[in-house]
């Protein structure tokens, strides 16, 4: 399976010791919850900071997967997000469950952080995540509140205003 | 001759779709992971094929002057 094989790529890299971790989010994140949804590329979020971002990048490259649209690996797309690029990523790596795919384990994001991500894009498709998420799947509000909070200062008004907005329209 | 629907009949049928449908999502819900990748790399082969063919389509319009 193509979506294995690219995330078996990162899985080599941290075992090489080439980047410290990574997390799944989006759509593949979103199957493990719910159920399968179309999308274009697979969202590794990074623990990288800048310089370990372009070593990454240098590396993939080297072993042949170019950039189009998100690096290509396996044939599949793959949006790396670092996570020098917002605070909260770091979190959300770390705190991320450990699920088995074929014979690794891999980090992929637990509803709440996942619904924050989604909070912070927030296009429509990612109010059908969040709204799907809170039906189907055991969401820890209190916790959901703390990590915006926490993770997002400055914006965590406006996205816990989105948040209750959706809340609202569950109800 | 030909049946005249109600909005009760509307409202019967619909009842009856939505349920149907949420049965089936919940099934899909509950299948094993490796299952929904397998469905989700299906999905996602389309998608990027449907992508790149309007792709495709655009630099041809564009090409042509459209």
């Amino acid at each position: 399976m193509r979506i294995i094989k690219a995330l078996k790529v990162f899985d080599d890299l941290k075992k090489k010791g080439v980047i410290r971790d990574y997390a799944v989010g989006g759509a593949v994140a979103m199957t493990y919850y719910v159920e399968p949804r179309a999308t274009r590329d697979v969202d590794i979020f990074l623990l990288a900071d800048y310089e370990e971002h372009k070593l990454t990048w240098d590396i993939l490259d080297k072993l042949g997967y170019k950039y189009k649209e998100g690096i290509v690996i396996e044939d599949i797309p793959v949006d790396i997000v670092p996570s020098f690029q917002h605070p909260f990523y770091s979190e959300a790596i770390r705190k991320s469950k450990k699920v088995r795919m074929d014979n690794i384990l891999v980090k992929i994001f637990t509803p709440e952080y996942l619904i924050a991500t989604k909070l912070l894009v927030f296009r429509g498709k990612d109010r059908i995540d969040i709204f799907d998420l809170f039906r189907y799947v055991k969401v820890n509000l209190p916790k959901l509140e703390t990590i915006l909070h926490g993770g997002f200062k400055g914006e965590a008004g406006l996205l816990l205003k989105r948040l209750h907005k959706i809340l609202e329209e569950e109800d | 001759m030909k049946r005249v629907y109600s909005s009760k009949d509307f409202t019967k049928f619909w009842k009856k779709k939505t349920e149907a449908d949420e049965r089936r999502r919940l099934k899909d819900i509950r299948l094993p992971f490796s299952r929904k990748l397998e469905i989700l790399d299906e999905l996602m082969e389309e998608a990027i094929f449907l992508s790149e063919l309007k792709r495709a389509e655009k630099s041809s319009m564009s090409r042509e002057g459209v």
